[in-house]
């Protein structure tokens, strides 16, 4: 893998043409294909900087970036490359840039995972982390729609009485499919099958709904606070653009303000049987168990909580002759 | 028309044209000349569009006034592993507001990723008198509602599939809404809802539609009342049960069996949810038929999906969990030598140790045994530069090709190296390679070999791989071919984006999210390629409030006719010329 690039002028072209077979980048004049010129470019691009080779030093400003979730900007110094690391093996620690998928404690494959993306700051366990999850977001990559039949279908010590649940409750209750990304059963308690557990979240006022990862959260605390993070932000965009005024929390937002009802706002959810119950008086546990949807409704229409709600489809279900 | 006095009469040209199918062939005949343009364009009866932000309504109904079948696809691909924040985008509704006054003759509308109301669905059932065919694939928005008025409305209706969708379920009483004197159905897929529906409308439309070919149920339909259905359609060509699960007894097992071997046509078997082991035999008289079964939900322990596999001679294609394990893709190996496509899911993605002996030997020798593969999706924990090299000669003709390795940057665990000379024998043998899906600990190395090669490659995923620009740079610079690329948790950043954007109006789209590129990379490229939306997707608020040089969360780029789209949520932005566009 060699490929310096002699001379700083002009861009490397897109497309055809440019790479030769031994990987070399040459560089083309103006009239092959412009795409940007040194002269263009931002103080991103320094000319120099188009030499991409081996040791190559970033040199554009990192800055300070103040980024909410992880380790972030600062630390960036060469990209590596593999000449940095003769054997991948022998290195010793598994850095902070290494993925966070497997427990601290992992086994032997952790002494691969070197440092060869140090330069991604933004590595998934920065991005897990934040999340208070230990798995990553999206990996592996398996669509939710065939993570619920896993899980709800769990090798599990408990698989047989599980299934027979299942089984019995098929005539009260919806057999377990896609729905809203439900996960029957906690199955976290195993620390065996942990699977994303999205549920959508609207709020009244908002029409774009969310999704949250309740399995990101251990307590009522950090889930009221993601979402009061999430809509605030939709709230704060969403006045700014239209200027109008509107009947919600634009202004920062205590951890509790959701959960104890002072926003104005209740947190609420959907539970299995379609019943709305008010978020926080049940064990997280079972409320994990049951939940199916989160809706932030005003605290006006919460009174008592009454089965029937504004919900654009109703909230009861027709059962099926 | 001006008309040339040696040149056919319109309809003469209109008739040849009839035969020619594929876009390509009408792209390049509509290049001909003014006329030829012309009469193409009022003949041309489907229309694709693979990002539904390519272009408005407006235009496609412009260019082509008489089409008859529209498919589109909305959100990016990893929107499948919840990347994508809701409420993104992919709203269909304009485009079926548009169809529905210009198109009354529209027959079919296949959708994949994206999100459409229970209004729309109505909209449709009302608009086209002759609708036939509707195809929801990973789409979202609607309820068993919207299902109902396609149900009750659409009397030409011939196929509703609605493939992996996520269906608000109000009533399983939306079956019924089918006319009594209705019976035009020929493919029925409603696998993906999760509550029940009312069996007995399910029982009669089944028994009063003669031309069903295809029925797939979801899970809620219990296994003794599966042989009933069968009955009343023995014409069946693909199967999808429910649950297979029930009390062992006899005369059910006896009913289904019989039931089953009345299927003289069934091709296709998919669903098993919930799998009882002793009711499988119960399709043993049909296994030698059979070309496509997928048992990916089906939690079987290896001999007896031995047992079955070894019995389907004719097998096409297989999706399976990894309960299947070395073992049983060695007696797959054996048995079904017309195998295309294999497909093996992971029971357990997320523990940490492998709970079955499923490794890269499986896969080895079921490219030995089967000269026909040609699609792999594998989930493995363990990969060998040897086993990738090895399948790699054995498999030329190989065209898609996605492995993952379920730890990110595990190397060959046999020499400790990545696995870039792996990856890279893939590429430079199987010639013809259009889909790669990458991992295991991979330097910039791989990227030069995809470079380099996979000349045909139109779609490729990255993650947690590579170690610099270079590595971006020798993608895009070198194959030829890429229209889709997304990439996740890799440490690229500005340079080869900024000096590859020529080649990004080329594809589809990029994706890159949790790597290194900067807002003001984003913003360049958005104000120097007009034909490109970039999209920066960031959750933590505007961009512009952190320095230009922070990297943002998620970037999605693509080619469009229509300019920047204005049904952004709050956390998207377009980078654009006119700053004044950009928060919209």
């Amino acid at each position: 893998m060699q490929g310096v690039v002699g001379g700083g002028a002009g861009a490397v072209s897109g497309g055809g043409g440019s790479s030769t077979s031994d990987a070399s980048m040459s560089t083309v004049s103006k009239e092959d294909n412009p795409v940007l010129s040194s002269e263009d470019s931002s103080s991103c691009l320094d000319e120099s900087e188009l030499e991409l080779g081996l040791g190559l030093s970033l040199g554009v400003g990192v800055g300070a970036c103040k980024a909410q979730q992880g380790p972030r900007g600062g630390q960036y110094a060469r990209i590596l490359t593999a000449k940095d690391f003769p054997y991948v093996g022998s290195s010793t620690s598994a850095s902070v840039s290494s993925s966070s998928s497997s427990s601290s404690s992992s086994s032997s494959s952790s002494l691969s995972r070197a440092n060869v993306t140090a330069g991604t700051k933004r590595s998934a366990d920065s991005v897990a982390a934040a999340n208070g999850a230990s798995q990553v977001v999206g990996w592996p990559p398996i669509r939710a729609y065939r993570m619920n039949s896993l899980v709800n279908q769990a090798k599990l010590p408990a698989t047989e009485v599980f299934n027979s649940l299942i089984v019995k409750s098929r005539n009260s209750n919806p057999a377990v499919g896609k729905g809203t990304s439900n996960a029957c059963v906690n199955a976290n308690e195993k620390g065996q099958l942990r699977s994303s557990l999205f549920v959508k979240v609207n709020m009244d006022g908002i029409p774009i709904g969310r999704k949250v990862d309740l399995s990101s959260h251990r307590c009522y605390e950090t889930l009221a606070q993601k979402l009061e993070d999430m809509f605030a932000t939709s709230s704060t965009i969403m006045n700014s653009i239209r200027g109008e005024e509107h009947d919600m929390m634009v202004d920062a937002i205590t951890p509790s303000k959701l959960l104890d009802g002072s926003s104005g706002f209740v947190l609420t959810y959907e539970d299995k049987e379609g019943d709305w119950m008010l978020v926080g008086d049940v064990p997280w546990g079972m409320f994990i168990n049951s939940v199916r949807r989160l809706r932030i409704m005003r605290a006006s229409e919460a009174n008592g909580l009454a089965p029937r709600l504004e919900e654009s489809n109703g909230g009861q279900r027709n059962k099926p002759i | 028309m001006p008309r040339m006095g040696y040149s056919f009469p319109e309809e003469v040209l209109e008739h040849v044209f009839s035969f020619i199918q594929s876009d390509e062939d009408r792209n390049a005949i509509s290049e001909v000349c003014r006329s030829w343009h012309d009469i193409e364009r009022w003949s041309r009866r489907r229309v694709f569009v693979g990002n539904c932000y390519a272009i408005s309504p407006t235009m496609v109904i412009r260019r082509f006034p008489e089409v008859r079948s529209v498919k589109l696809k909305g959100k990016p691909h990893f929107a499948d592993f919840n990347l994508v924040p809701e409420g993104w985008g992919g709203y269909v509704a304009p485009w079926i507001s548009a169809m529905a006054s210009a198109y009354p003759w529209l027959e079919e509308i296949r959708l994949k990723r994206m999100v459409i109301t229970d209004e729309s669905l109505e909209l449709i059932s009302k608009s086209f008198k002759n609708f036939k065919v509707l195809v929801l694939s990973s789409c979202e928005g609607f309820s068993t509602d919207g299902l109902a008025a396609i149900a009750a409305n659409c009397r030409n209706l011939r196929e509703l599939d609605l493939g992996e969708s996520e269906v608000e379920d109000l009533s399983g009483h939306w079956l019924s809404r089918f006319p009594d004197n209705y019976t035009s159905m020929v493919s029925l897929n409603i696998a993906c809802l999760g509550w029940e529906v009312s069996f007995s409308a399910l029982e009669r439309l089944v028994g009063r539609c003669p031309n069903l070919r295809t029925l797939r149920l979801n899970r809620a339909v219990p296994l003794d009342k599966l042989a009933n259905l069968l009955c009343r359609a023995p014409q069946l060509v693909e199967l999808g049960t429910g649950a297979y699960s029930s009390e062992l007894r006899p005369d059910v097992f006896s009913n289904l069996s019989g039931a089953f071997s009345g299927c003289k046509e069934l091709k296709s078997l998919s669903g098993f949810w919930d799998v009882v082991p002793g009711y499988l035999p119960a399709v043993y008289p049909i296994c030698s038929k059979l070309k496509s079964l997928n048992l990916s939900y089906a939690t079987i322990q290896s001999p007896e999906l031995i047992k079955l596999v070894s019995q389907c001679q004719n097998l096409q294609r297989l999706w399976v969990l990894d309960y299947i394990e070395d073992a049983g893709l060695d007696a797959l190996a054996a048995s079904c030598k017309d195998l295309r496509e294999l497909r093996v899911f992971p029971s357990d993605p997320f523990g940490q140790e492998p709970n079955v002996p499923l490794t890269e030997q499986g896969l080895v020798s079921v490219s030995e045994g089967c000269p026909k593969l040609q699609s792999v999706l594998y989930f493995c924990r363990q990969m060998s530069n040897a086993a990738l090299m090895t399948i790699a000669r054995n498999r030329p003709n190989m065209t898609r090709f996605r492995l993952c390795i379920i730890e990110p940057h595990t190397p060959d665990y046999l020499t400790l190296q990545p696995l870039d000379v792996g990856f890279g024998a893939i590429v430079e043998h199987c010639k013809d390679l259009r889909r790669l899906s990458l991992s295991g600990l991979l330097t910039d190395r791989v990227f030069e070999y995809i470079g380099t090669h996979a000349k045909k490659l139109e779609m490729l995923s990255v993650a947690f791989a590579g170690e610099s620009d270079l590595g971006l740079h020798h993608i895009l610079s070198g194959c030829d071919n890429l229209r889709k690329l997304e990439i996740r948790d890799c440490p690229f950043g500005d340079k080869a984006l900024l000096a590859n954007a020529a080649k990004l109006e080329t594809m589809r789209s990029l994706w890159m999210s949790s790597c290194s590129v900067s807002f003001g990379a984003c913003k360049l490229l958005g104000q120097k390629m007009p034909g490109l939306n970039v999209e920066v997707i960031d959750e933590r608020g505007p961009p512009d409030l952190r320095p230009e040089s922070c990297p943002i969360d998620k970037l999605y780029v693509y080619r469009t006719v229509s300019g920047p789209r204005f049904d952004m949520p709050g956390f998207v932005w377009t980078m654009a010329e006119n700053p004044a566009l950009r928060l919209s």
